[in-house]
This record gives C-alpha cells, structure tokens and sequence, in this order.
C-alpha cells in the first residue's frame, strides 16, 4: 500500500484498490475455512465424546444394578443406603437414585440438585410408561451436554434372564469433567486457529499482492507514458507470468509506437522543408512579379509624364500663336492651328487618364471608413444638373454600406460608372439608373443598372480595357476617352475584388462592382431604403 | 550659361525662369511679355546657371537681383531642390520669392520643395489657357504686388 501515488496522478483515482479487495477476500476465505473444518472437527470430537460417554454411563449402569441387586433382595434399606452413599461419593455422579419395581423411590443420593430436578420434572411425572421398562434406557436430555442419565433395571439373581423378576430399577446421572473442558478447549482453539490464520494471511496476501500490483502499476504507468513519448521506467520483462507478457507487449508497442512516431517526425519535417522550400519560391516569384508590376507602373507613369512637356509645349505655342499672331493670319492657317489645339487636347487629356490610371496603382491614397451611401448619394447630387438634361432618373435602392476603402478612389469608381451610364443612355424611353447592393457570406456586391442601349457580348471584355470602347451604335458620338471603366477596374481590383458586367442589347447594361466583405465597416442590413438622392 | 539681355534698368521687375526646355522658357517669356508690363525675362538653361546668376558668379558678376525666380525642378546636374537649398543657405537671398513650376504633381515633391524653402507650387498644367494664366498670375503678383506689401524686401 505504499505505492507511490505520485506518479500516477495523471491516472484516474483508484477508489477500491485491488490489493484491499484481495485481503479482504482472503480473510474471508480464511475465516470460512479455518472456522468451518474446525468446526466439523468439533462435532466430531463431540459425538466421540458423547458415545464414549454412553458407553462408559451403561458400563457404570451394569455394575450398579449389580451392587444394589443384593440389597433389594433382601429388602434391606440400610445396606441399600450404604451402597448409595458409597457409589454416590464419586463426584462424577450427579444423583444416584433407587426405585422399587412400581418405580416408588426407596433411597436417592443427590450430588446435582439442578440435575435431578429436572429428571424429576421429566420422568417423575410423565413418562410412567417408561418406569416399567426391562431394558436399560439412557436418556439424553439436560441441559448438560456433558451430562448422561441411565435408567437401568435390576432384576433378581435367580433363574434365566427370561424368569428373573424385576426388582426395581437405578438411575443415575453421570457427568464427565473432561468433557467439558475438552469442548472448551476445543473451541478456543479454533477462535485461536483462525485469528492466527488471520494474522499469517494479511501480511502473506499484502506481500503477495504487492508483487502483484508493483509491477501492474508499473505497467500502467509506462502505458500512460506511452502517449507522451518519454522514457519507459523500468518493466518486469524477465517475469514469467501474464505481467511479464503484459510488460513485454507494452515495450513492443512503445517501440512500434516511437518508430511510428520518428516516421511522423520525419514526415513532418520533410513537409515542412517542401513547405518553407515552396514559400520561399511563392515568395520569390511573387517579389519578381512585385518587382515587375513597379516596374511596368514606374515606366507608365515615366512615360506619360515625359510624354506631356513636349506636348504641353506644342499646346502652349499653338495658342500663342492664335493670341499673337491669329488676326494677322489667313483663314485656312487658324483652321488648321484650331485642329493642331484640338488634337492636342484629346492626346493631352489622354495621357492625362493614363496618368491617373498609374497613380491607382502606385499612389493609391489612404484608407478611411467610407459611407458609400452618402459618397453615392453626393455623386448623383452633382450629376443633378446632367442627369436632369437628359431625362434620367437615378437613385439608391438600398442603404450602402461604409466600406474602409480609400475616399478618392471610390469616388472614382461611382462616378465613372455612373457617369458612364448616363452617358450611353442615349433617347431610351425609360432612362433610370440604379444603385443597389447586396451581401454575400464574403463578398459585398455593389450593382449599378441601367436601362441603357446595353452592350454587345462580343464587346463586353473590351469595355474595361484602356482606350477601347464598345462598337454599337450607341457610342458613337458620345465624348469619352474610353479610360473610365479601365480605371474602375484597376481600382476594384487594387481592392482585391472584381467588376463584371451584366448586358444585353437593347434591355441596359449592369455593372457589379464586388469587393471582399471584409472591407466593410458598418453595415445596414434593414429594408430596401427610400432615402434616393436624384 | 544664361540666354537673354542681363543688366537691364533696376526700375523694371525682374524674373529669372530657371528651366531646362527651351521650347518652355519661349513660352513663359512670350505669356510675360504679353502682359504688356515692365517686366525684364531673364533665362537660365539649368540649376548651376541659376546658381551662379543668382550668387553673381563669374561672368554673371553685374547680374541683376530678381524680384521673382521661376524654377523648375526637373532638370540635369543641379536640380531645383538643389537650387533651393543654395538659395535658402545664402543670406543675401534669404528672402527672394522663388516659385516652383514644375511637371512633377506629387505630393511629396509639393512637400519637399516647400520645406526647402520655396515661396509657391504651380504645376505646368497641360491646359494652355490655364497654364498660361498661372505663369501671369504668378508674375503679376511677385513683382508688384509683393513689392508693395509691407516688410516685403525691395530690390
């Protein structure tokens, strides 16, 4: 029982141990055996005693009828009495008592008044029958174990056993001492012999057990370390027994399982080495492709801006000269000066888009919570004027969200495409743009519909491309430089999201403006809201 | 080296245009002298020219002292921050009005100019009309009306 506890506190708490349950099973089984075959032993020894006892109490018998046989012939109550007394001085006798042959007492000599009380109570008064009897009768009664009476008759000497007459009858109460003390001592024997089996059992089954349990905790302890991967303690592998089979086991498993684990290990790192082998390669290519998209940024931004001085100068001197010189100069020539500033303007405003579309790119401002609704609701605002021109009723559907986007550039994005829109609307018989959006589980769509001319499906990619604008009839004559939609994108892509285009000729064109969900700050999921600002 | 008549009338305003494009300098001198004012033009090709006309150096000894300088930043060998740190570094022309004009629209070129001391940012916008107005304004108000102003320093 003095397990180290300790040791085993990541076990669960043992609330009956086997050990105590073994003792406790062993005593019992000693206290049954010992006291049971003692027991029998006793009874044994008692019925040997009981009969030796009989016997010895009918011997006796015999030869008192013998001795009183003389006096009751001759019918001589003294000598009767002498004899009595005689017989009666042995202290195993307990009463001696003489009856005539109706079973009248003659003579008695009482040792043990308790005894013949009793005989008297149960054979003076009922067992009449019994008084008249010619054989020996022994009557186990009392509440002496150890204590016999014989009822023996007495019958003349003269003549066969057949003709003899009854004289009368002796009975006598013999008590043997040894036969109590025998049974005591017999009893406290037992008590003694299973107390001392008691006190050997306890200590031999603790001992025993323990050479059980040790090894068994042991065992268990080494299991429960299995899991962890320490050092296995000590096993009993030697022992030739379940535990020694039970220890080996578990070393072949804590051995499979560390070749197992080893294997995990080995895997493990080799996936990682692929891992950090392939993040360094993602990350190298994703550098050279950093590297190469500054590149490209800084080249356009160099090359539209080198690009505008001369221009500005050819800008410059054409309108000088229609400010000096114009007057003075015929007709035909101002013509021509006027297609020169014209045509300057349109390549100037051009490099002007490609400017800004690589400042997106390269400087693209900071990031605020934006209210999208109010940012709309300010663009339609200062559209009114145009937007009332042409007819063309716009309005918000929905309460936007506030997105953490950078300010100027979404203004750019819904100006453009609204703007856009308006633009192409063209003389349709309806002419409404509308703003709504939804929520997806990552994704915030932003829709701008309308019910413009649409666009061709041949000319969808083309719109958002740089300089390129659709073909259909609807476009022409329309001022644009075709650069809007081109930095839309690269704005909603710069947000890591994506613009598509929903068209069909005829019906009006939808433009979905979708950025991850994750931008947005704050949003009003309620009901379609009724605060349009057209 | 410098282009243009130097050493003109002290009572006429004077303009130094520090820039590298010729094509430009002709431009902003013909928007100036199209204002119909007494305004003397004054050119240099880059930064060093600039320097030495401005710290009358060498041959640019008996140069007058501008009442405006107009400076691009952009330009070979000394560029205009340079020009302005020089300018900013000299006592004598601690408090000359120097705006800068350049095609650069940043704002970080915006901001360095400034802290390097230059009096104004205009930007050579690509709208002629525009342009053209700010170069006049720019004039106007430098050499007259600065002049005037109270604790201005005169030439």
């Amino acid at each position: 029982m003095s397990e180290r506890d300790g040791d085993n506190s990541n076990l669960v708490p043992i609330r009956h141990r086997l050990q105590f349950r073994v003792l406790l099973l062993v005593l019992a089984m000693v206290v049954v055996t010992v006291g049971t075959s003692n027991l029998m032993l006793e009874r044994l020894i008692e019925s040997q005693l009981e009969e030796t006892l009989a016997r010895e109490t009918v011997r006796i018998g015999g030869h008192l009828a013998d001795e009183f046989r003389q006096p009751l012939e001759h019918r001589n109550p003294t000598a009767l009495r002498d004899r009595l007394d005689a017989v009666a001085i042995d202290s195993a006798v307990a009463f001696v008592q003489v009856e005539d042959r109706f079973g009248a007492s003659l003579s008695q000599h009482v040792n043990n008044e308790d005894l013949y009380q009793h005989y008297l109570k149960r054979f003076g008064e009922h067992e009449q029958a019994a008084l008249t009897q010619s054989l020996p009768t022994l009557l186990n009664y009392a509440p002496a174990p150890e204590a016999r009476v014989l009822r023996t008759p007495i019958f003349s000497s003269t003549g066969a056993a057949g003709g003899a007459d009854l004289l009368g009858h002796v009975t006598f109460a013999f008590i043997d001492p040894v036969h109590r003390a025998t049974v005591q001592r017999m009893r406290a024997l037992v008590i003694g012999v299973v107390c001392v089996a008691c006190l050997i059992s306890v200590p031999i089954t603790a001992l025993l057990m323990r050479r059980l349990t040790r090894p068994l905790r042991r065992i268990m302890r080494a299991v429960t370390m299995l899991a962890s991967g320490e050092r296995l303690p000590h096993l009993p592998l030697r022992r030739n027994d379940e535990l020694g089979l039970l220890a080996r086991s578990v070393l072949e498993t804590a051995g499979t399982l560390a070749q197992a684990r080893s294997e995990l290990l080995r895997a493990n790192e080799s996936l990682e080495q692929q891992v950090d082998e392939r993040t360094a390669a993602l990350n190298a290519a994703n550098h050279r492709l950093e590297l190469e998209i500054e590149t490209k940024n800084e080249f356009l931004r160099t090359v539209s801006h080198d690009l505008s001085a001369p221009l500005r100068n050819i800008a410059g001197m054409t309108t000088m000269l229609q400010r000096r010189f114009g007057d003075s100069l015929p007709e035909e020539a101002r013509h021509r000066l006027e297609r020169i500033a014209a045509n300057v303007e349109l390549e100037s405003s051009m490099l002007d888009d490609l400017l800004e579309l690589s400042r997106i790119r390269t400087r693209p401002g900071e990031c605020e919570p934006v209210d999208l609704h109010e940012l709309v609701a300010g663009i339609i605002q200062a559209l009114e004027h145009e937007l009332g021109e042409r007819g063309i009723e716009c309005g918000i559907e929905t309460t936007l969200p506030t997105v953490h986007v950078e300010r100027n550039l979404a203004r750019q994005v819904f100006l453009n495409l609204i703007d856009n829109a308006a633009k192409y609307m063209g003389q349709r018989p309806t002419r409404r743009i509308t703003i709504s959006h939804a929520l997806e589980k990552r994704t915030l769509h932003v829709s701008v519909a309308d019910t413009g001319p649409g666009i061709a499906a041949s000319d969808q990619q083309r719109v958002f491309q740089v300089f390129r604008r659709g073909s259909e009839a609807g476009t022409t004559g329309v001022p644009g430089r075709g650069i809007g939609l081109a930095s839309v994108r690269a704005v909603v892509e710069h947000w890591g999201g994506e613009i598509t285009l929903q068209s069909e000729v005829g019906v009006g064109s939808t433009f979905k403006v979708s950025i991850p969900a994750s931008r947005i700050v704050s949003a009003d999921l309620g009901s379609p809201a009724n605060r349009s600002a057209a | 080296m410098s282009t243009g008549t130097r050493g003109g009338k002290v009572s006429e305003a004077v303009i130094l245009l520090v820039d590298d494009d010729p094509d430009y300098r002709m431009l902003v001198r013909d928007a100036i002298e199209s204002l119909g004012r007494p305004i003397k033009v004054f050119e240099c090709v880059d930064g060093c020219d600039g320097i030495r006309f401005l710290q009358r150096v060498g041959s640019d000894k008996s140069s007058p002292r501008p009442d405006l300088v107009l400076l691009d930043l952009e330009m070979p060998g000394a560029d205009g921050h340079e020009v302005l740190v020089r300018v900013r570094a000299d006592h004598r022309l601690r408090d000359l009005p120097v705006v800068v004009m350049t095609g650069l629209d940043d704002d970080e070129s915006e901001r360095r100019a400034l802290s390097n001391g230059a009096s104004s940012y205009t930007c050579k916008v690509r709208d002629t009309q525009d342009m053209l107005r700010r170069i006049e304004a720019a004039a106007v108000y430098w050499t007259t009306v600065h002049r005037q102003l109270p604790g201005a320093s005169a030439a």
